[in-house]
């Protein structure tokens, strides 16, 4: 028997005996090794674990046992999220060895219902950044075309899932981490709604605005991710305590009624027209299918950005202040005072995109400065948030573009950190507002870059969310398309 | 409340600003970078100022959109970690206890 292409459908045949853990394991093991080297994915990957859990998982299943809803499937981990397994390193110099003493409970969860991690996926350093390209540990390359980005932060973790390197991975989105690699790899990543996943183990950027959520290569996948990942968790503050639905098994929606928000000022000046044009062609299959188009308006949307870097710079400053080479991470020699131990350990071990946001976020902190520049930014998002509120009482889900162009060089935006904020344009506004969101692939610019559609809902409407995506998904093939650095194997 | 600053927010920060700033978030700036990084906190705060456009005096702010009772929880004794786990990643401890500089002079022991 072959092994299936998804999730859903391998954790299903390993249930039944039909494949071996074993040998999916080993299939994207051997695509790691093949690939690994060119694309740069992986900051550890943890072979002997893997095949070692995957072993038991076969055990389990021979024996009778049902080891959960994710049998067999091979994943990767952002390594922003704490593993014992393996490292967590952040992409940065400062945690360079770091091995968390407990699993984040999204690890948990997955490891619980059957699946088997295969290692921890690079990122911007902190999560800061849109192109992957700010790791300390080196950039990750686009499977697509390897001269580009794959986005970013969680850009290791897309680029895994597009080279069918694993089945899903785990990225955190605090302005579009996921959506955007997501998008610019052209596989499907979903950010939940505010408190719908414990951050227990996920290493605080943002803390307003981080979620974690899955990045995987169809919607039913994504689903089942979401499905095992969400839900309360104690040592979470900020998780909700609400039931979460089946998102599995609702996963259709009757188009007839579906209301698609097109908000015109957002497809304007700034936007690829290749990516304008694939929006418009999704949003005209919507409607071909039976839905209804509605005008919807987001008037403060073009200030998100701005919000944005106040917003999540100033929590970024308190939240990194605990990497002081103290408590974890490195310390610099020859300190004679812990003020110079602290500031030497983040003046060499921190990179120059983290230096520069914790430095703005303190400014926006600052005696004087508070209320022109945090307070402001945080009454800003309120106006965004009911934006959004008006627009959902005519819509049920509004779409736009993920990003405004697809994938763009390696080295393009390095050293213009004001464009490449840019990028999270239209990311940027869910997470102020507390909504989910999803990206899923909407076609291929005329490079053979792929295009992502963003679909955004209101808080806690991720079934429905999923039903829309998957809704047009069915409608498609561009989910199915493959690099072609993967070959046929 | 907080004072208004003096200054209206596109001002430029100049390299006193960016040495201020860089000693209240610990970190160590070398004299080299202080220019750079002066101006490319010019150029974010200009674009930030934006929001000047939006007459905001009358919206509450948002700092979360959790609902409040969240994190509400039955305060049970539970186990806690081993001072070996908590301390496994410090680069150096002694005696179940993280090692720093000396923080008090001898005379204020």
């Amino acid at each position: 028997m072959s092994i299936p292409e998804t999730a859903y459908e391998l954790a299903a045949v390993v249930r039944e005996q039909g494949v071996r853990a074993v040998d999916a394991t080993r299939q994207c093991l051997d695509r790691i090794v093949a690939l690994d080297g060119e694309l740069h994915c992986f900051l550890h990957v943890c072979g002997e674990y893997a095949i070692a859990r995957a072993t038991e998982i076969d055990r389990a299943v021979d024996a009778g046992h049902d080891p959960g809803r994710l049998t067999g499937v091979p994943i990767a981990i952002k390594d922003n999220i704490c593993t014992t397994s393996s490292p967590t390193t952040c992409g940065s110099k400062m945690l360079a060895g770091f091995v968390s003493g407990y699993d984040a409970h999204v690890v948990e969860c997955l490891e619980r219902e059957g699946a088997i991690v295969l290692g921890k996926t690079n990122l911007d350093e902190f999560s800061m950044g849109s192109s992957a390209e700010n790791s300390a540990f080196g950039p990750t390359c686009n499977p697509w075309d390897t001269s580009r980005v794959p986005g970013g932060s969680s850009g290791g973790s897309a680029a895994a899932v597009a080279a069918r390197m694993v089945y899903a991975a785990l990225g955190s989105d605090t302005g579009g981490s996921i959506r955007q690699p997501a998008a610019y790899c052209g596989v499907v990543g979903v950010k939940p709604s505010y408190g719908r996943v414990s951050r227990r183990g996920l290493v605080s950027y943002g803390s307003s605005l981080d979620q974690v959520g899955p990045i995987t290569r169809n919607v039913r996948d994504a689903a089942l991710f979401l499905q095992v990942i969400a839900g309360n968790d104690d040592r979470d503050a900020t998780c909700d305590r609400r039931a979460v639905p089946d998102y599995i098994n609702n996963l259709t929606c009757e188009v007839s009624s579906l209301r698609i928000g097109v908000c015109q000022e957002l497809l304007g000046d700034g936007l690829d027209s290749q990516v304008r044009e694939a929006v418009r062609h999704a949003t005209s299959q919507f409607v071909d299918a039976g839905a209804t188009m509605v005008s919807v308006t987001l008037p403060h949307a073009k200030y998100a950005t701005a919000c944005y870097y106040l917003i999540a710079t100033a929590e970024a400053s308190s939240n990194l202040a605990r990497f002081t080479g103290v408590h974890y991470g490195n310390r610099s020699a020859n300190s004679e005072t812990i003020e110079e131990l602290h500031e030497n350990a983040r003046g060499e071990l921190l990179g120059n995109e983290v230096k520069r946001r914790i430095l703005l976020g303190t400014y926006a902190l600052s005696s004087g400065y508070y209320d022109q520049y945090y307070r402001k930014a945080a009454k800003v998002r309120t106006l965004i948030t009911q934006d959004f509120e008006k627009a959902f009482e005519n819509a049920d889900v509004v779409i736009t573009p993920v990003a405004p162009t697809t994938a763009f060089p390696i080295g393009d935006k390095v050293n213009d950190p004001l464009a490449m904020y840019l990028s999270d344009v239209y990311t940027i506004s869910a997470n102020l507002a507390g909504v989910c969101a999803a990206s899923i692939p909407c076609g291929f610019d005329t490079s053979g870059l792929p295009i992502g559609l963003q679909l955004t809902a209101p808080a806690y409407c991720e079934q429905s969310l999923l039903a829309i995506a998957q809704t047009y998904e069915s409608h498609t093939d561009h989910h199915l398309q493959t690099p072609p650095l993967i070959g046929t194997s | 409340m907080s004072s208004s600053p003096a200054i209206p927010m596109s001002d430029k920060v100049n390299s006193e600003t960016v040495r201020h700033v860089a000693h209240l978030a610990r970190i160590q700036v070398a004299d080299g970078e202080v220019e750079a990084i002066a101006h490319q906190l010019s150029k974010v705060l200009g674009f930030v100022a934006v929001l000047d456009e939006l007459d905001t005096s009358h919206v509450e702010p948002t700092e979360s959109t959790i609902a409040p009772l969240s994190a509400l929880r039955a305060d049970l004794p539970q186990t806690s970690w081993s001072s070996e786990n908590a301390l496994k990643n410090a680069s150096d401890s002694h005696d179940g206890f993280i090692r720093v500089p000396k923080v008090l002079d001898q005379g204020d022991a």
